[in-house]
């Protein structure tokens, strides 16, 4: 077992991925506290929106072409406009075709996105070479590890948005609205709540979320890597089961334990090198055995809209 | 699809309707269309295809195994798991360790594989008997991604000993056994087309007697099942058991298809998802559908790979071809639903 | 039904989607080119570094590029300015368009995201084209017939029968694959096939049928073990690699090496892709420990990943890092910067890409012409030395045997003294018992800083440390198979 002072490095790390699930597990819980949808194509939006950035930038590498240079500014507002635009215009377009079904059929309708933008990717951008988007970054020694900006960024972007939002949900008419529409969407539509503009509100909201989690996630995982980011999501999922898809502190501690845990196994060897070699499990694990901590005396439903 | 939904196959048909529907709705229809389709797939496609083709037929039999099973959990008890592959990949596992292990009949081993991929699915259903639809498919996602992880780390066994029977030295690394009868690759595929042939038959079987007739009304009401005095939970596990069983026996005969060295992506979560996908796309109301899902996920496919724009093409593109089907599909059935007025 | 109608339009719209998308595919039986050039053109512009092209442009590269074979070459049967076995153009450079029935040549390949190592046929296939504009094989064209194992071992043990039942193609040659060679081993021996491949696993190496132009993932990372402990590495070597079913082997050999040198051994293997590359890289240098070595045994995308996380937790200079042949690309040269110059040991199979050499710019002129799309790069110089390989072995043969795959098997394991300019020493098949490991000599080179690989050791040749190589140099020896 390896000391605490051995383990700082890699818990600096965790706080960074943590915090980067804490944000996709709110953009998460928002969205499906509007709409009824668990999107399970956040992932895979995000990873359209960096190889857009990406092609932006010149594409090779971090040393982009000079013919480039006017499109680089550009390039990182464009992939939170990409990921925000493409949210919304599924949000607007195709979700409501599935508005009337059970929340499992809409959140089924997000795979089909999340397939259909992953072989794009694959189509257009070859997986055999090579991918980063990296933004400016300064790096500096705490306690022995070493921390970038990066890292500080993504921790106090999340923080900054589980708070933003929840008071945004807790004390403005929108947010209202938007938990009346959770609660019941007909009644609240008889009730003059615009429907149709709260929801394309939380689809673009959850969208911009999307933007700004692929902006900060690159550097972290150091390269564009369509699986790990499509999939990404499904890691960030465990946060937001632990808050059963309702509390965004829970959901935003959850995350954070979870990216610790799973960075923190990582120097485990000799006899416990099995803790090691099955961290990544750390989130499935983890939203497993909520689930049936919570489940211990009831049913567990997803509040809000189940239809049946 | 909807043609299929709650048509009672048994009822006779009245006499008004056109010859085609009245050939369709007679209750002989399903069973002579199921022996003209094993006699294709036992004959004719041996005898008319070339062995590249018996190896993609090869697939699709054993896929449209472990499509029927979740398209089964869906459509006809109302679960989604997308933990499918899971229980797919346990059943390949455990009956390739026992081919190495033991010199049990494939057939035995077959058995073996299913139970044990039964009974972890049970495990696994215990929980989502207290989680709602939505929940259920969410954690089912994450254990068939931590069984990704799990079986990555322990590989799949290739001859070697302990418990997790790999071997690392090249010449010791061996194929896993095929049964003694079906040792040639169209005698195991003809093999395997029994082999799903009888897993369909007992899906079926099982469907027509009690628990399908509870499974239905579960998937209609749980409340209402539960007044009419259904043991849910009991029926529900049930449901879990049946369909990992089914998953469990393809894992088994999906083992002898490969020549050696199982790699994990048949088990991973884009299959988990891919899955789901491929079963919505070839209908959950009929069994039929985890045959035609099945046919578009590795025949069709093939044919689109070898014949239309090259390997490149839809190597890559096929993920964005399922996932328009699976979104279309599920439009046009709430289209569908909304027209003849009833909540899909 | 209605859902069947569907399912057709489904199919029917993508099939349009498809059309517009990449117009330029046509369907062709052997549909490599075409495919390949679509997915080179699908990239966004720039893919390639711009250093690479610019090296295709240049001829000679101004000096700090020499061809340091020749300084290698006394009497140890390297290959310097001896002239290419097989010649200094197309097959035989006649002009002439070949015409008639073609000679069907197949290969099984690995294409699958991450994976994609169909530009190596691509290059093959451009020589091949090459050659039938210039007389082909005494007038017949080649053909190249290529299929996708998927990396799924069923779909690689159908590739191969369909190429050899269906197809009856007479050789197979140039595959490039992940699994074909553990898959298909059995097959192609007990059907009398002698195969050059490019492979990855252990059997490629190990099997009296098979020979590669390439020394793979175990050799590669030997030869890179040896020169960071040249080097001065000390106590522990860490290698690393992505966990996949043959990924044991890819660093046990460079493992036994160590332990010979007297320093630990650690095999660290991660699920790829590496989604968490600086607990990953930080694990790894702790276990290195200071003066340690590390070294990487990954496709540029995975490798960059720990390279970059190493730079930005300050860990380049704890310890000395090497790794195997796939980081040897000027893109990675790129992307790695200055903070890497000279800090990362690079094991090369092949010459450089702007080698002087003839046989090197005739590859350079092929590529330009015949696969304008694609970069230079050593899949590609490995598809391209192979096509030469077998062309000239064709041309060689009585022509009116040509159509038999018994009397081509026979011609290709024959083939010994193969001088290119594109390995170190000349090139045989062997069909030695214990398994072919023809390409045994190593270069080592080290990003510059700015864009390029470049030199920093010439053909030294890579240690016996298993029976193999020991065995395999033996019957060099004795059976004269690379005497220049």
């Amino acid at each position: 077992m390896p000391g605490l002072g051995e383990l700082w490095p890699y818990i600096v790390q965790g706080l960074a991925f943590g915090a980067m699930y804490a944000v996709t597990g709110t953009g998460l819980v928002v969205l499906y506290r509007t709409t009824g949808v668990v999107n399970l194509a956040f992932g895979a939006i995000g990873a359209m929106g960096a190889h857009v950035a990406w092609s932006l930038l010149g594409g090779s590498l971090s040393k982009p072409t000079p013919h480039a240079v006017g499109w680089r500014l550009l390039a990182f507002p464009a992939l939170v406009v990409v990921c925000a635009v493409l949210t919304l215009f599924y949000g607007m377009w195709i979700a409501p075709k599935l508005a009337r079904r059970d929340p499992l059929v809409k959140s089924l309708g997000t795979v089909g996105l999340a397939l259909f933008l992953l072989g794009i990717m694959k189509e257009r951008w070859d997986t055999s070479k090579p991918r980063a988007l990296d933004l400016p970054t300064k790096r500096f020694h705490v306690g022995g590890a070493v921390v970038t900006t990066t890292q500080i960024a993504a921790l106090v972007f999340a923080v900054i948005v589980v708070v933003v939002v929840t008071i945004f949900l807790n004390k403005t008419d929108t947010g209202t609205a938007m938990r009346a529409i959770a609660n019941d969407r007909d009644v609240s539509s008889l009730l003059g709540v615009p429907v149709r503009r709260v929801e394309a509100l939380a689809w673009l909201g959850s969208g911009v979320i999307c933007g700004c989690v692929f902006l900060l996630l690159p550097p972290l995982f150091k390269g564009i890597d369509q699986g790990t980011l499509t999939w990404f999501v499904i890691g960030a999922l465990g946060g937001a089961i632990v808050g059963q898809f309702r509390s965004l502190p829970i959901t935003f501690f959850a995350s954070l334990v979870i990216g610790v845990i799973e960075s923190t196994l990582t120097p485990f060897s000799g006899s416990v090198q099995f803790m090691a070699d099955y961290r990544k499990t750390t989130p499935f694990v983890v939203s497993v055995v909520a689930i049936l901590w919570i489940s211990r005396k009831r049913t567990v439903v997803l509040s809000g809209r189940e239809m049946r | 699809m909807t043609a299929v939904v709650s048509t009672p196959a048994s009822s006779a048909p009245p006499a008004h309707l056109p010859l085609l529907a009245r050939i369709t709705t007679n209750r002989l229809f399903e069973p002579v269309v199921v022996v003209v389709v094993l006699l294709v797939g036992l004959f004719a496609i041996p005898s008319f295809f070339d062995s590249y083709w018996i190896a993609n037929f090869t697939q699709l039999a054993v896929f449209s195994i472990v499509c029927a099973s979740a398209g089964l959990l869906y459509g006809r008890v109302g679960l989604v798991s997308l933990g499918q592959v899971a229980s797919y990949g346990i059943g390949c596992w455990v009956t390739m360790r026992l081919a190495f292990a033991t010199t049990l009949p494939y057939p035995v081993l077959l058995v073996i594989g299913g139970l044990v991929a039964a009974v972890i699915g049970v495990m696994i259903g215990l929980p989502a008997l207290r989680v709602s639809g939505l929940y259920l498919a969410l954690v089912t996602l994450m254990l068939a991604a931590g069984m990704e992880i799990v079986l990555e780390r322990t590989g799949f066994p290739n001859g070697g000993t302990g418990f997790k029977g790999v071997v690392t030295t090249i010449s010791d690394i061996k194929a896993t056994r095929r049964p003694s009868f079906a040792g040639t690759d169209v005698a195991y595929y003809r093999f395997i087309v029994v082999g799903a042939f009888v897993m369909f038959m007992l899906a079926s079987y099982v469907l027509s007697r009690k628990p399908g007739r509870a499974w239905a009304s579960i998937r209609q009401s749980e409340a209402a099942a539960l007044a009419a005095g259904i043991d849910v939970t009991r029926y529900k596990l049930w449901a879990f058991a049946l369909a990992a069983f089914m998953a469990g026996v393809a894992g088994g005969l999906y083992a002898g298809s490969v020549p050696k060295g199982m790699s994990i992506d048949a088990f991973n979560r884009q299959s988990a998802i891919f899955l789901i996908a491929v079963v919505i796309m070839g209908g959950i109301y009929s069994l039929w559908g985890g045959l035609l899902g099945a046919f578009f996920a590795t025949c069709l496919l093939k044919y689109l790979t070898q014949n239309v724009f090259g390997h490149q093409f839809w190597t890559r593109f096929a993920l964005s071809l399922f996932g328009f089907g699976l979104l279309a599909n599920l439009i046009q059935n709430t289209r569908i639903a909304e027209r003849k007025g009833v909540e899909a | 039904m209605a859902r069947r109608f569907m399912a057709a339009a489904v199919i029917g719209a993508l099939l349009l989607v498809a059309c517009g998308s990449s117009s330029k595919s046509s369907s062709t039986s052997a549909a490599t080119t075409t495919a390949a050039a679509a997915a080179t053109t699908a990239a966004p512009a720039g893919t390639s570094a711009p250093a690479v092209s610019s090296a295709a442009a240049t001829t000679a590269p101004a000096g700090t590029q020499a061809p340091g074979t020749t300084a290698a070459a006394a009497g140890d049967g390297l290959v310097g300015d001896h002239p290419a076995t097989a010649g200094t153009g197309c097959g035989l450079a006649n002009g002439k368009k070949a015409t008639g029935a073609p000679i069907k040549l197949g290969n099984v390949t690995t294409s699958v995201p991450g994976i994609d190592f169909t530009t190596g046929p691509a290059m093959m296939k451009a020589y091949f084209d090459c050659v039938n504009d210039n007389g082909g094989i005494n007038g017949r064209p080649v053909q190249m017939l290529e299929e996708n194992d998927n990396l799924k071992p069923e779909d690689a043990a159908a590739a191969a029968r369909k190429l050899i039942e269906t197809d009856k193609v007479v050789a197979m040659v140039g595959g490039f694959s992940i699994i074909d060679c553990p898959v298909n081993a059995d097959y192609y021996k007990q059907k009398g096939y002698y195969v050059i491949v490019a492979g990855v696993p252990a059997e490629c190496f190990s099997s009296p049928n098979m020979a590669a132009a390439n020394m793979g993932p175990g050799y590669s990372a030997l030869g890179a073990a040896q020169i960071v402990i040249d080097k001065g590495a000390k106590g522990t070597m860490v290698t690393m690699t992505d966990k996949t079913a043959t990924s044991d082997y890819n660093n046990s050999l460079a493992g036994l090496y160590a332990k010979s040198k007297g320093l630990k051994w650690i095999d660290i293997q991660i699920p790829p892709p590496i989604a968490d590359a600086n607990a990953a890289v930080l694990d790894a240098v702790s276990k290195a420990g200071v003066g340690g070595a590390i070294v990487l045994n990954y496709t540029p995308p995975e490798g960059l990943k720990i390279l970059k996380a190493a730079e930005e937790q300050g860990l380049i200079d704890k310890v000395i890092w090497g790794s195997s042949t796939p980081l040897n690309d000027n893109s990675v040269a790129a992307a790695l910067g200055a903070a890497w110059k000279g800090k990362l040991n690079v094991n090369a199979e092949l010459s450089l890409l702007d080698d002087p050499r003839p046989e090197m710019q005739l590859y350079r002129d092929v590529s330009k012409k015949y696969n304008p799309s694609a970069p230079l790069g050593s899949f590609q110089q490995m598809g391209f030395m192979i096509g030469r390989i077998i062309v000239k072995t064709l041309l060689d043969m009585d022509p009116t045997k040509l159509d038999d795959p018994v009397a081509v098997n026979a011609a290709i394991k024959g083939i010994k003294n193969f001088d290119t300019h594109i390995v170190c020493k000349p090139w045989y098949f062997g069909g030695l018992p214990g398994g072919n490991v023809p390409n045994n000599y190593d270069n080592n080179v080290v990003p510059d800083g700015t864009s390029v690989m470049k030199s920093d050791k010439l053909c030294f040749p890579i240690a016996e440390v298993e029976p193999i190589l020991t065995a395999v140099r033996a019957a060099e020896k004795s059976q004269g198979l690379n005497t220049p």
